[in-house]
């Protein structure tokens, strides 16, 4: 979108978590476009490169990282079965079945938004009920995180957009 | 290099493949990557704010990789930063007023950040009822934590016990090290009077998670 349509990357990074109950931002549509290409097919991330290696590493390290106030990693909400947060069930990484979901249901449209919501706005999400600052549209944090669930999740098989709460 | 990913399962960290393949960086590599992208990812108002990144001692002891236990000596090093941090109200009394330990208890809101701005609330939730059952017959609670339903009926309401609930509101790790539980005086959130509070809500005998 940059450097062949001419976008400016941050107005594009800035708008990319769309208003609820609004038409949604470019980068969902985008997302959800290109995701429901795979509808049918299998998770299957590789890790045949170093960078791809290194990046699955540093998601793993900071699914367990704990930082805040609230002393939480993910892990300390997603490793065990039968979890909740209030009514909210918790996926389990432990769990083949519902690692699969999460790496086979996003970008998901979200009720209660009223909008199609992609794993960034996820990740996003988790960091702000965390009391930890926020995190960057597509950094590369967001990016180890996400490469680290999705290998996890190989395997599964994609069916977007997904229905969330 | 399919084989990759099923040595990675078998071997874990030790995975090294044969010369000309990826191969897992060694754990103190890892680190950097991971801490560089950290340093580069989160926006806040403020550098106080961004600070919350970064982690104290006790929390990179407690950020093992896949549920690894803890050596020996971390845990004791866990357990005395735990037990270093724990100070007291001013006044002395550790149990406070129930009543506002019962509001503290079910306010989950309070101190996050979105949209560049900090959430500002003349007083923080205590988030309790987001991982722990309180009161019998309530049901928008969480399963996280132990269920505290009945906690003073259990455990009465001595000095001792005012005690031990008081600092494992304020730091449980004194007690289980790295345990899920948020350190929650630790970083003043909630302050010393507000865990009095929550200590009273749980072992004052009207309180309602002690009354029958």
């Amino acid at each position: 979108m940059v450097t062949l349509q001419g976008f400016n990357r941050d107005d594009v990074v800035k708008r990319a978590i769309s208003r609820p109950a609004s038409d949604g931002s470019d980068v969902e549509a985008l997302a959800l476009y290109i995701t429901s290409r795979s509808n049918g097919m299998k998770v299957n991330v590789t890790l045949r490169h170093q960078k791809e290696y290194d990046t699955f590493k540093a998601g793993e390290y900071l699914f367990h990282r704990r930082a805040g106030q609230t002393d939480f990693a993910c892990i300390q909400c997603h490793g065990e079965a039968n979890k909740r947060i209030r009514l909210q069930d918790l996926w389990n990484i432990n769990d083949p079945k519902h690692i699969g979901e999460v790496a086979s249901t996003w970008p998901a449209y979200r009720g209660a938004h009223f909008v199609v919501r992609t794993m960034q706005w996820r990740l996003y999400d988790c960091f702000w009920q965390m009391r930890l600052p926020e995190l960057k549209y597509a950094s590369d944090a967001s990016i180890a995180l996400t490469t680290y669930l999705q290998y996890r999740g190989n395997g599964a098989v994609i069916q977007v957009p997904g229905f969330k709460r | 290099m399919r084989i990759a990913g099923l040595v990675w399962i078998v071997a874990g960290a030790s995975a090294l493949i044969a010369a000309g393949c990826a191969t897992y960086p060694d754990p103190a590599a890892t680190r950097g990557i991971a801490e560089k992208m950290v340093s580069e990812a989160f926006t806040a108002p403020s550098p106080a704010l961004l600070q919350r990144l970064e982690q104290d001692k006790a929390q990179q002891l407690c950020s093992k990789i896949g549920g690894a236990a803890l050596t020996q000596e971390e845990a004791a090093e866990v357990v005395k930063l735990a037990r270093a941090s724990i100070q007291y109200p001013a006044s002395g009394k550790l149990v406070g007023d129930w009543k506002v330990g019962n509001k503290l208890a079910h306010d989950g809101a309070g101190d996050r950040i979105q949209g560049g701005m900090l959430e500002k609330r003349k007083e923080n939730g205590g988030l309790c009822q987001n991982c722990h059952a309180l009161a019998p017959g309530e049901i928008n609670v969480g399963n996280l934590g132990p269920s505290l339903t009945g906690y003073g009926r259990q455990r009465g309401n001595s000095e001792a016990i005012a005690k031990l609930t008081y600092e494992r509101i304020y730091n449980g790790w004194a007690y289980v090290p790295c345990s899920n539980m948020p350190r929650r005086g630790a970083p003043r959130h909630p302050t010393p009077d507000q865990v009095a509070h929550l200590v009273a809500y749980l072992i004052d005998p009207p309180s309602p998670i002690t009354a029958r």
